[in-house]
């Protein structure tokens, strides 16, 4: 009879066994500065992407600010110090000076790798009708869809270009959110940043597609410094989809992106992030260390921001996706799955900072744990004097699958409004033996009905992201969790 | 980090104000461990909101203040013993005036072989050895339980035998008085005071201990209680507190409770006044199927910051432990409470749940919460729920609308409230007191 | 059909079913009937494979092939349902995708092909009629939330898409009112087929109004103390338990 047991242990195995999907890499020439930070680089990057000198002064003014700021060290997280001279600071596919002005002048390698990554471009402009902005490495490289958004009167281009085409936009609002010297990941990407993504939806626009760009990061030793600045306009509303995979590396990989949203007068922003970065091998040697600064400001009345995310890669995950909830009745979300397998850490939350009358917040929050991984979340919800009838519900939930792994929960709640009320819940927890019995009883292999489970577990957050994004979670999780149980 | 100035100073300001009393302390041993201590608590880094400990609780207030020591040298014959006395309480009880030992007003129990009820100088008298030895074991880690251990010299003893039951609660009550002592007419914001308390529960042993401290109407000081609580082999303790100190108190208690196998510890923790407190609970589970249910209870008004911190440690299998914190707070009021729980790798089978309610009656007032979990084994029921909100306006419509005053209807459920708290208090004089103060404490306020 | 061979079970090393033998044909059902602490539970759930259930000695062969090591799920897949005394709730999982999974994946084991999410639906509506259950329980997640009846009724509805060759029903009448026992029990009879086997395990007779067994068996200390018919049952009310410990210590 202890053939479940062993079955257990060997399905366990396999499941750390699981070698990462998307771990390949694509060889093609690029133009890179070599490893090293210091003024001189930053003129390079800001010169190599032809900037007006308020970004150069602000990259400068940013750099100087974090040669005196130090690494956090409050994060539930443990991992060796990062050579920050190590890691080279610019890598554009292709060769140095001008990029491909369509999907032809694309170098068919990088298409390729997009097609092993199951996103290929062409098919999915006619099939989704979703349009991506592919960021490879630092730079982006291809566009589609820009014509029927353009009439929309939505830019969507990459930031480098906003910088040039829309200065005044960028000027007003990059850094408004996340201020350059916000913290030390934020400050180093506002020095070092290469490019990212830029949104604007027009007042009373409601964006006619999903936009969605997929990260890669590729070159060795390239750290990546992407910056998203998304703005809505009153009355307007955008889906936007983020999602990642990277190629198997060796060597741990920096990732300090900063995401800026901008929410005025009845505007919605809806951002979804799928993350499914190398984590790592089993040693827990190499996978990527993620280290993202997102906020979203509800600037105008009844603004609404939501933050979905379902993060199963990274060898660290460091990320606190919040909102600032200024305009009277704005609402703030944050729904989230954190899966932590192997010896990945995730140290991953949110802040909801209540201002305006009338705002409301909710967090869903699911960590899950596998093997050796570490789940924490940490939140913060404030109710400021002014935030008169101030409403946030918080659910933290936590899933242990294995007797090696760890949950994690530290939220901060202040308030200082009696009429806000705050409720905050949370629990953890594991597959019962009962739970597994009743579903293989009815037929279901171990590693289905784990699955299952898990998924039930995570039913409240996968509701909240669109459709295709939702199959594509599910079955990363599925994949994610293959035999793991409690 | 090296100290700041400041608090540097008002450490070493005390310390030097001991040291003179020393000359009246004949225990050599004793003055090792003071001196140990002394040197310790220079050591310790600034105290800053930077740290998770201090983030809510600016401990800036307190260093601003020009405490100083109180010597043995009091005069009791100003106090009416009976203001501070709970009338048909029955108890053994322990008297502390200026954290020091009174026999005066004391009811001595009879020590024999298995226990002894008594004061710290007649153990380290009796028995300076053991005393020094079980002393020496305690585990400060933090500064002001080092300066506890640096200023002590009196406090609380209860050592339960062996399989004994103790017919009747017992009560120690600390009573903190500004004009007893003589000082050289030298400006000073009151006195400080420190007890060290020692208390073991012997194997399958049952005892109640009720702790009360009281202040003198508007008189400011500064009160440093330190406990070391050692619960044997199924032994069980209910421990009552109510803090009922001035309005200008500052309160500073640790608690370090540890549980050998299948002990319970049932406690209420009940606090008003004072305008800076601060309570440090910490429970080490040492043995397995062992339990604690730790209840609090506080109202914090005026310019009031009440802080509890909570931190239980379950590093054996089977343990089980509750926390329910309450908390009422208007005026300029702030109420901190900070509640860890950590279950370690090998403490499966762990139930913990901790609760966090609190209540915000008026416009100024601010609540800090941060329930935390640390969980590394996965056979564990583990979890918290926090609220904060205020009285249901319906509830308030409703009662007005059936002719109660406003002020009437807010006690009721202030009162309804409190109550989940204070039904848990099984020695009914206490409870039924508890009560009473809440509903004076309410009325003195004006809601609208 | 369901061959028990002198079956002694240990849960955590204590012996709860000591050499216990039953022969089941197909078309048949059997109550087996017992004292609380008997092994009724036990038997249910060493049939189904559970883990705690510990098999010391004895076989239990289904048509002629040995369950023992075979996993739960495996035993499933062979044709083996097990109703359970207390179904599990499964937060988040919905029933209808639970019921798809589940039919889907006994239906892959004997190499069938897969219903389609349409067909699949029409199909357990259907049933969901037939057995006079609500069809807003199929939208709920799994046993969440549900009332004692609720979950008992799900679990004939489940028993009735897995068709299985031998259904188990772990004292499925306990709880219910006498209208849920009704409709239970007119499920469990129209399920009754000639290829088919049940064994019905309950603690009282009254289950036995309803669903006619063609054979009762009385389970005391861990083995079959008494087999008999129908008749056996009521002389059981009568009498109760006693009398056959008596009798079987004379």
């Amino acid at each position: 009879m202890n053939l479940i047991q062993e079955t257990t242990e060997q399905t366990v195995n396999e499941l750390i066994n699981n070698d990462y999907q998307y771990g390949f890499v694509t060889s093609i020439d690029s133009d890179t500065l070599p490893p090293g930070l210091n003024e001189d680089v930053i003129h390079k990057i800001s010169a190599k992407k032809n900037e007006p000198t308020w970004v150069l002064e602000w990259r400068l003014k940013a750099y100087r600010r974090w040669l005196k700021m130090s690494d956090p060290e409050w994060a539930h997280i443990k991992y060796p110090d990062i050579d920050f001279q190590g890691i080279s600071y610019y890598s554009s596919p292709g060769k140095a000076g001008e990029g491909p002005k369509s999907l032809d002048e694309v170098d068919p390698q990088l298409l390729d790798a997009y097609n092993k990554l199951g996103i290929p471009l062409e098919e999915q402009k006619v099939l989704s009708g979703i349009a991506v902005d592919a960021v490879f490495d630092s730079v982006s490289v291809a566009t589609t869809f820009r014509d029927s958004l353009e009439k929309a009167g939505v830019i969507f281009c990459s930031l480098s270009e906003a910088i040039q085409k829309h200065s005044d936009l960028v000027k007003q609002y990059m850094g408004s959110v996340v201020p350059y010297s916000d913290n030390f990941y934020a400050c180093l990407n506002a020095a070092v940043f290469t490019d990212g993504t830029f949104v604007y939806i027009p007042k009373g626009v409601h964006c006619p597609m999903e936009l969605s760009t997929y990260f890669r990061i590729n070159e060795a030793n390239t750290g990546q410094f992407e910056r998203t600045l998304i703005i809505a306009e009153e009355g307007s509303y955008v889906s936007y989809l983020e999602g990642c995979t990277a190629p198997k590396r060796d060597k741990n990989q920096l990732h300090a992106a900063v995401v800026e949203l901008v929410a005025m007068d009845d505007a919605h922003i809806k951002y979804s992030t799928v993350q499914n970065w190398y984590p790592g091998d089993e040693q827990g040697q190499g996978g990527i260390y993620n280290f993202v600064t997102k906020r979203g400001a509800c600037r105008g009345n009844r603004s609404h921001i939501s933050w979905t995310q379902v993060e199963t890669g990274s060898a660290i995950t460091w990320k606190y996706p919040s909102c600032i909830l200024a305009g009277d009745e704005s609402i703030g979300e944050f729904y989230s799955v954190a899966v932590t397998r192997g010896k990945q850490q995730a140290d991953t939350g949110t802040k909801m900072l209540h201002i305006g009358a009338n705002t409301k917040s909710t967090i869903v929050s699911k960590g899950i744990s596998v093997g050796h991984g570490q789940n924490t979340y940490r939140g913060l919800v404030r109710m400021t004097k002014r935030a008169k009838n101030a409403r946030n519900h918080t659910q933290c939930d936590s899933l242990l699958l294995g007797d090696q792994c760890g949950a994690h929960t530290f939220p901060y709640i202040e308030v200082m409004n009696p009429s806000a009320i705050v409720e905050h819940e949370a629990t953890t927890s594991k597959i019962s033996d009962e739970q597994l019995f009743y579903c293989q009883q009815r037929g279901l292999s171990e590693e289905d009905a784990v699955s299952m489970i898990v998924n039930g577990f995570c039913k409240e957050v996968f509701k909240e992201l669109p459709m295709e994004f939702a199959v594509e979670a599910q079955k990363l999780l599925s994949i994610t969790l293959e035999g793991a149980v409690g | 980090m090296i100290q700041t100035k400041q608090q540097q100073d008002w450490l070493q300001k005390i310390i030097t104000q001991a040291k003179s009393h020393d000359i009246n302390c004949n225990s050599i041993l004793l003055n090792k461990i003071h001196s140990k201590a002394r040197q310790a608590v220079m050591q310790y880094p600034t105290l800053t909101r930077k740290q998770e400990e201090w983030r809510y609780n600016h401990i800036d207030k307190l260093f601003d203040k020009n405490f100083k020591l109180s010597s043995g040298d009091i005069n009791l014959h100003t106090i009416h013993i009976h203001h501070y006395l709970l009338p048909s309480l029955d108890t053994h009880r322990l008297f502390f005036v200026n954290g020091r030992y009174t026999t005066q007003w004391s009811t001595p129990f009879e020590t024999h072989d298995k226990t002894n009820i008594g004061c710290l100088r007649d153990a380290i008298n009796q028995e300076p050895k053991k005393m020094i030895k079980s002393i020496s074991h305690f585990n400060n880690n933090e500064l002001f339980s080092d300066l506890n251990m640096a200023l002590m010299d009196d406090g609380a003893v209860i050592h339960i035998g062996d399989q004994t039951k103790i017919d009747k609660p017992i009560e120690i009550i600390y009573l903190n008085i500004n004009n007893l002592n003589h000082f050289d007419n030298e400006i000073n914001d009151g006195i400080t005071t420190h007890c060290r308390n020692i208390i073991s529960i012997g194997v399958g042993s049952e005892t109640t201990i009720i702790e009360r401290f009281i202040g003198e109407n508007n008189d400011q000081y500064f009160h440093n209680n330190h406990s070391n609580i050692h619960l044997d082999k199924g032994a069980k303790l209910k421990h009552y507190r109510v803090q009922e100190d001035s309005q200008k108190a500052f309160h500073l208690s640790s608690l370090s409770i540890s549980q050998q196998q299948n002990s319970h510890y049932e406690s209420s923790f009940i606090s008003f006044d004072s305008a800076w407190s601060k309570t440090n609970i910490n429970v080490d589970f040492q043995g397995e199927n062992a339990s604690c249910l730790i209840n609090g209870f506080c109202v914090v008004g005026n310019q009031q910051i009440t802080d509890f911190h909570i931190d239980v440690q379950h590093n054996v299998p089977s343990c089980v432990s509750k926390e329910h914190f309450k908390s009422i707070v208007y005026g300029k009021g702030r109420s901190v409470f900070d509640g860890h729980i950590l279950v370690e790798k090998q403490a499966q089978h762990s139930d913990a749940q901790l609760k966090n309610n609190n209540l915000m009656l008026t416009q100024d007032a601010e609540v800090d919460t941060k329930p935390q979990l640390e969980i590394y084994a996965n056979d564990v029921k583990c979890s918290h729920g926090t609220t904060i909100g205020q009285l249901d306006p319906e509830q308030l419509f409703y009662m007005r609308s059936r002719g109660l005053s406003n002020t009437t209807a807010y006690r009721l459920l202030c009162l309804g409230f409190a109550d989940e708290i204070i039904k848990n208090i099984d020695e009914k004089k206490i409870s039924e007191h508890v009560s009473k103060k809440l509903v004076l404490t309410l009325d003195k306020q004006d809601f609208h | 059909m369901l061959t028990i061979k002198n079956l002694s079970v240990t849960v955590s090393g204590k012996e709860i079913l000591n050499g216990l033998n039953l022969e089941v044909n197909k078309g048949e059902t059997h109550a087996i009937m017992g004292p609380n602490g008997s092994g009724k539970s036990t038997l249910a759930y060493t049939l189904a494979g559970h883990k705690e259930c510990v098999v010391s000695n004895g076989n239990i062969l289904l048509n002629h092939e040995s369950l023992l090591d075979l996993d739960t799920e495996h035993r499933a897949h062979k044709g083996l349902f097990l109703a359970m005394q207390y179904p599990v709730e499964l937060p988040g999982v919905n029933n209808m995708t639970f019921m798809r999974e589940s039919l889907n994946s006994i239906r892959r084991s004997k190499g069938e092909k897969e219903y389609d999410s349409l067909e699949l639906i029409n199909l357990i509506r259907q049933t969901a009629k037939q057995l006079k259950l609500d069809e807003k329980l199929l939208k709920r997640n799994v046993n969440e939330g549900f009332s004692g009846g609720e979950k008992k009724r799900n679990e004939i509805l489940q028993m009735a898409l897995l068709e299985p060759k031998l259904a188990i029903l772990d004292e499925t009448d306990s709880g219910l009112d006498i209208d849920a026992l009704r409709i239970i029990a007119n499920g469990v009879n129209m399920l009754r087929t000639p290829e088919r086997a049940i064994i019905l395990i309950t603690h009282y007779q009254r289950l036995l109004d309803y669903i006619q067994p063609d054979y009762v068996h009385v389970l005391i200390d861990g083995k079959i103390v008494r087999s008999g018919d129908k008749q056996l049952a009521l002389e059981l009310e009568d009498k109760g338990y006693n009398w056959i410990v008596d009798g079987a210590a004379a």
